[in-house]
């Protein structure tokens, strides 16, 4: 879990405990956790909804691992004495769990988000990725053997050695690479999927308890059913990094891209101009372009894992880990969030879209007055009348419920956040704002707005730098380490100031203009790194 | 000019190999007395098959770049951007079926001079292309702890790009062989190779051994054009490359490489280049 989302659920939790106490009449709603998660997973939106509408929310911890039944009875045991009028919302497995549990126990609202309704492909096909994971690695491998090999030849190594280092080509390949390496080991780690039994079985498309689930006509007793899928943004874009590091996914999925491109360029350089009777030549353009058709494919293949039981060649949209058609709950009422939340992100992202499902399908009355108009964003409003008003460059968040808590861990006096094309503001951004005397105002179509007066950002994280900007050095040794995708910076100290605003942990800057906002702990500055500047924040 | 004997043997080789050649034949391929411009298309095919030649399950999207190399004051300047690449059909909840590109970066754009490389994305982004020091250093680092056989010295900035006069035009021949030069290209053949030790299936063999490695050149007898290169180790094929000719105005154009290498026991990576859209032109005003 990140430091932002850690800050975060902390500033929601001391909120609902002062502000939000849950009352006797209040609709009980269950919310579920799926696959290597507990109660915990659901803490912040949770509480963020007791806070707004008259539920009682309750968190039960069924062991993950089990099969679906056991979870389900695990369930009924810790909160089975609840009445009739439940809700159940499910994330991911915990839908499943939800919809055995309502075999057993009458709902009258059942939420799944992000579950596998018809099971997901990836538990089968994630050891099919592995293995061509380790394909494109070793190919790349095969890039620096034959360069190697052309080494120790004189001819080669003055003709075509060059070609290794073009354009940072092998600073490229072995970062791409080590991204490659590790990733699927972390995959199966942060999903669940290492040795998880007897639960992944029962998870596979057309295991016999998900086609029981799907078939069995009265089975479920549920009253309203909404089915909530979530097609991640950008989610073909190094989906498989995408999947637990959503944060640098664009970077990592330009690095593959524009590796799988230098390869073709100077592979294509040399089939054009080389002589076509030098076989080390020949020999090194081939190893690139193989490789380099790996790469180009490793996201059609990872999106296929997710897809096709069986590793066909059907690609569904998705959010990282479940196809939208399996997130599809029978006999129910669909919601889709476009640009929606990865999987794992499904339970602190997607607040706003669980409010209007609580609120408007479920009926659950908002509460009454007594919070103020600064415990939640207002829909179509914009925020009016703030002096000495300024506010951080925007980020993108997938609805207004997550830009709301970004705004209380920085801390903002105000925040915005807009769902459509604004002047320069883009679908999803979000604005951290400080000001005095800030208002929320009626009749912005398409903007939400709040009004938190929280008097300036929390101190910084556990980091232990000088915040002097050292050049020629770069960031190491982070512990938890990841970063936003660049941003241009013209110098130095624009990028450090520009670190400090977003409350980073750490910070580096090229002389070609990328600035990094970075995070993680026990971060250092190394020196040693021409051209690039580094910060580490005290 | 006929068509070569051998020339035509070569082609029925590799359309044996399952090469498919498509698109327009050069048609411009006549090299004008006055030219600044080269540009040629490549399309990439991408697979692996199994020793029967059966495909072995994975193939890479097809990929068309257009290569364009232009005369500069200081030497060459190169454009290489992608004109198609094989789309991928997603299904979804959110209405009808689509197709996705498989590429996010279409054109780079590298002046020559040792100024920094331009990349343009398909949203018509310009990204500033770096990766953070750390990541490189980590890749850097894991590659040389995981793999002892890589050398650290391979990543040692000591070679940079030659610098290739504007008046230097010879690596043309490789892509448009022209009928005056087959003397230098037997040349080439003889200072890499030594002489020819003889005939396959009527093209002239050269041979080689480098350590570990013989290889094996096959070129034309009458324009000594190579058309395969084979590579092998401890008698082993690891590396068989063919290339195909058409003819267009009295040269010889390369219309196709295939280059097969043995990556595993059970598994050959094959690449096939189609060339097409071989083009010189005399440009003014750049």
């Amino acid at each position: 879990m990140s430091r932002v989302h850690t800050i975060g659920l902390a500033s929601l939790f001391m909120i609902v405990t002062t502000a939000a106490v849950a009352r006797a009449q209040d609709r009980p709603v269950a919310f579920i956790h799926g696959l290597n998660s507990t109660g915990e997973t659901w803490q912040g939106a949770a509480e963020a909804l007791q806070q707004q509408l008259a539920i009682q929310a309750h968190r039960p911890n069924p062991s993950w691992a089990d099969t679906f039944q056991d979870q389900a009875a695990q369930v009924q045991h810790e909160i089975g004495g609840l009445p009739s009028s439940t809700i159940a919302v499910g994330h991911s497995n915990g839908g499943l769990v939800s919809r055995q549990w309502s075999r057993t126990h009458y709902l009258d609202g059942l939420v799944t988000l992000g579950t596998p309704n018809s099971g997901a492909p990836l538990v089968d096909n994630i050891f099919h990725f592995t293995r061509f994971s380790f394909q494109v690695y070793d190919r790349i491998l095969e890039i620096f053997d034959a360069f190697s090999e052309c080494s120790g030849f004189l001819e080669c190594a003055e003709q075509w050695w060059w070609v290794l280092q073009a354009n940072d080509l092998d600073e490229w390949l072995a970062a791409v690479a080590n991204f490659i390496l590790n990733h699927p080991w972390e995959i199966n780690n942060t999903l669940g999927f290492m040795n998880v039994f007897p639960v992944l079985p029962q998870m596979a498309a057309q295991s016999n308890f998900i086609q029981n689930l799907n078939s069995t006509a009265g089975g479920e007793q549920t009253g309203t059913r909404v089915g909530m899928v979530s097609i991640a943004r950008n989610w073909n874009d190094a989906g498989w990094w995408r999947v637990i590091r959503p944060e640098s996914a664009d970077t990592v999925a330009f690095a593959v891209d524009f590796a799988a491109l230098l390869l073709d360029v100077w592979s294509s350089y040399i089939y054009a101009t080389a002589d076509p009777g030098d076989n080390r030549a020949l020999s090194i353009a081939s190893r690139m372009s193989t490789a380099s058709g790996l790469m180009i494919a490793l996201d059609s293949v990872y999106c296929r894992a997710v897809s096709s039981p069986g590793m066909g060649q059907a690609c569904f949209a998705n959010d990282t880990v479940v196809t939208d058609q399996s997130q599809r709950l029978p006999n129910a009422m669909e919601v889709v969030m476009s640009n929606g939340p990865v999987h794992i992100r499904e339970t602190k992202e997607s607040n706003e879209y669980l409010y209007q499902v609580l609120a408007n399908v479920m009926s659950i009355p908002p509460r009454s007055a007594g919070g103020g108009s600064s415990g939640s964003m207002q829909p179509n409003s914009a925020i009016v009348g703030c002096s000495s008003w300024y506010w951080l460059d925007p980020v993108y968040t997938s609805d207004a419920a997550s830009c709301f808590s970004y705004c209380q861990q920085y801390g903002a006096d105000a925040c915005e956040w807009t769902a459509e094309h604004a002047g320069a503001s883009r679908p999803g951004d979000c604005y951290v704002e400080y000001g005095d005397g800030c208002t929320v105002a009626g009749g912005y179509s398409g903007w939400s707005a709040a009004v938190l007066n929280l008097g300036g950002p929390p101190a910084g994280g556990n980091s232990h730098g000088d915040g002097e900007v050292h050049s020629d050095s770069a960031v190491r040794g982070c512990i938890g380490w990841w970063w936003w995708d660049p941003v241009y910076q013209p110098t130095a100290e624009a990028c450090a100031g520009f670190c400090q605003q977003n409350n980073a942990d750490a910070c580096e800057w090229y002389v070609s203009g990328d600035c990094y906002v970075e995070f993680g702990s026990s971060c250092y500055v190394e020196p040693g790194y021409s051209g690039w500047s580094a910060m580490v924040l005290p | 000019m006929k068509p070569l004997t051998a020339v035509r043997c070569a082609l029925a080789t590799v359309a044996a190999t399952g090469l498919v050649l498509a698109g327009a034949t050069p048609t411009r391929a006549q090299i004008p007395a006055s030219w600044n411009t080269f540009s040629v298309e490549l399309t990439f095919n991408r697979y692996e098959i199994r020793p029967d030649g059966k495909l072995a399950g994975f193939k890479a999207p097809v990929v068309t770049y257009r290569f364009e190399r232009s005369a500069a004051p200081w030497g060459w300047r190169t454009v290489f951007s992608l004109v198609a690449a094989e789309r991928q059909r997603v299904q979804s909840v959110k209405g009808p079926d689509k197709e996705i590109d498989a590429l996010s970066v279409v054109r780079l754009e590298d002046d020559g001079d040792g100024t920094p490389i331009r990349v343009t994305t398909r949203d018509g982004r310009r990204p500033v292309s770096r990766l953070p020091v750390s990541a490189v250093k980590d890749g850097l680092d894991n590659i040389l702890r995981l793999n002892p056989g890589v050398s650290s010295s391979l990543f040692a900035r000591t070679k940079a790009k030659p610098l290739q006069s504007a008046s230097d035009r010879d690596w043309v021949d490789s892509i448009v062989a022209s009928p005056g030069r087959s003397a230098s290209r037997r040349a080439a053949l003889i200072r890499r190779y030594g002489g020819s030790t003889g005939k396959h299936q009527g093209f002239d063999r050269y041979e080689s051994v480098q350590g570990p490695q013989r290889i094996e050149v096959l070129a034309d007898p009458q324009s000594s054009v190579v058309v395969a290169v084979n590579t092998f180790r401890d008698d082993l094929a690891v590396d068989r490359t063919t290339l195909v000719y058409t003819q267009a105005q009295g040269a010889l154009v390369r219309k196709g490489i295939r280059s097969e290498h043995r990556v595993s026991a059970e598994t050959r990576a094959v690449t096939e280049v189609e060339f097409s859209k071989v083009t010189f032109e005399q440009r003014e005003n750049r």
